[in-house]
């Protein structure tokens, strides 16, 4: 699975490692039963921190994505990441673009509202 | 440029090392021909006792002919294969001469009078594996190809290949397996065990350790780690390397369609004919590396499109 983390960008890197992990579910390429690397892999192939990607773990367990054991590591314990996961990758990613481009809450905020109605 | 002619000089090696040990076991018996009964025996039973006989000329030459034609076959292989595949080869060929012509003369040997024939371990083992450890480990090393040096600027990676659009501050990783299938690997290995089941119920309980150890290693390298990041590609199990592609050698990396029995002759890690190294472990979709001086290596993986555009994301940040 694919791992990007941007150090620059304001959104914290813990919020960042878990929307690898939900992005991957959303697409279907992630389901129920799979393991996920260990905490220690993924701190070592993004040279990020083992706190960073147990807290990225834990809120993903947190929200019911995930199962967190003691020896087997993290599973996959839901097949529908659920609409609300899927949002909340997708806003996260929106949020990285506006503060990118330098766009505005409010701006943003506008932009969803136009959107709506269409 | 000059080519590296150390592979082809230690698969040479082996290829006389064979009728030399084969050679040298002919003279040891004839040595003490005067010694050891005729008939001798070439078979033991599983309690020990011989259950085969053969006149004395006849079992030297047997023993001879084993010796050098197995490791020769396995030459005549590595003469056909890439150049780089030539070091594993010779390593294989020279130790099987030696433990080849370690057992068979070593139980030609054994019958002096004085000597306990059958004892375990004979006299003859340890000496026997030691030497064929070593020799396979030194062709293995003589033969090995140092990888021409990455100089200066390399060619751009090709444009055609996969590539992540992401800015270049973002670190990317790619993690991902590559696993046998479960069931019929382990149905093979209970087969393949069979015999080694028999000899233990037979009274050699020390044999369970045997198979246990082997099931054991077959436990950790059924499946494979494969992981791109900023060092480049590495396919691992159980910490052991099969391969470490660094960034800097990688050329480019793409996608391809494998086929394990023909091009790479099974499962598992694997040489081909062409020199390609592969962790191949089911028919299908591959991740393919293209290395710079060096043959290709392959690994199977789901989303190998997705692998390749990070190792070539990253690769280009390197160029």
């Amino acid at each position: 699975m694919l791992w990007q983390v941007d150090p620059t960008s304001s959104t914290a890197l813990h919020v960042q490692v878990a929307a690898c992990v939900r992005r991957e579910m959303a697409s279907g390429r992630l389901a129920k039963g799979d393991r996920l690397p260990s905490a220690k892999e993924v701190a070592g192939v993004l040279d990020v921190n083992l706190h960073t990607v147990l807290r990225a773990y834990q809120s993903l367990r947190d929200e019911g994505l995930i199962d967190l054991r003691r020896g087997r590591g993290a599973v996959v314990s839901t097949s529908d990441p659920g609409g609300d996961a899927r949002l909340r990758t997708l806003v996260a990613e929106l949020v990285a673009e506006a503060r990118l481009v330098g766009a505005t809450p409010a701006d943003l905020t506008r932009l969803i509202e136009s959107e709506f109605q269409r | 440029m000059t080519t590296d002619r150390r592979p082809t000089h230690a698969l040479v090696a082996s290829a006389v090392l064979a009728p030399v040990v084969a050679a040298v076991g002919t003279g040891l018996a004839y040595a003490v021909r005067d010694l050891v009964p005729d008939p001798v025996a070439v078979h033991w039973g599983l309690d020990g006792e011989p259950d085969r006989w053969q006149p004395f000329g006849a079992a030297v030459v047997t023993a001879a002919v084993i010796t050098t034609v197995m490791p020769l076959a396995l030459v005549g292989l590595g003469a056909l294969m890439h150049r780089s595949a030539r070091g594993p080869l010779a390593a294989v060929a020279g130790g099987l001469a030696v433990f080849l012509g370690g057992v068979l003369f070593g139980g030609l040997l054994a019958q002096r009078p004085g000597q306990v024939p059958q004892a375990f371990p004979p006299q003859w083992a340890v000496p026997t594996l030691v030497l064929t450890a070593l020799v396979a480990v030194g062709l293995w090393r003589w033969g090995r190809t140092t990888p021409p040096e990455v100089t200066g600027a390399r060619a751009p990676l090709p444009a055609d290949e996969p590539r992540l659009d992401v800015t270049p501050t973002t670190r990317l990783a790619w993690t991902g397996r590559a696993s046998l299938r479960v069931g019929p690997t382990a149905a093979l290995a209970v087969v393949v065990a069979l015999p080694l089941v028999w000899v233990a119920l037979a009274g050699f309980a020390w044999v369970w350790l045997l198979a246990l150890a082997l099931g054991a290693l077959l436990a950790l390298t059924l499946s494979a780690r494969v992981t791109v990041d900023a060092s480049g590609l590495r396919v691992s199990s159980a910490g052991l390397s099969w391969s470490r592609v660094p960034l800097e050698r990688v050329a480019s990396a793409g996608t391809t369609t494998v086929s394990p029995l023909r091009e790479f002759g099974g499962w598992g890690w694997r040489i081909g004919v062409d020199g390609r190294r592969g962790y191949v472990t089911r028919a299908g979709e591959a991740l393919v590396v293209h290395r710079v001086g060096e043959p290709d290596v392959v690994v199977t993986v789901d989303d190998a499109d997705e692998a390749a555009a990070v190792l070539n994301t990253l690769a280009a940040r390197v160029g």
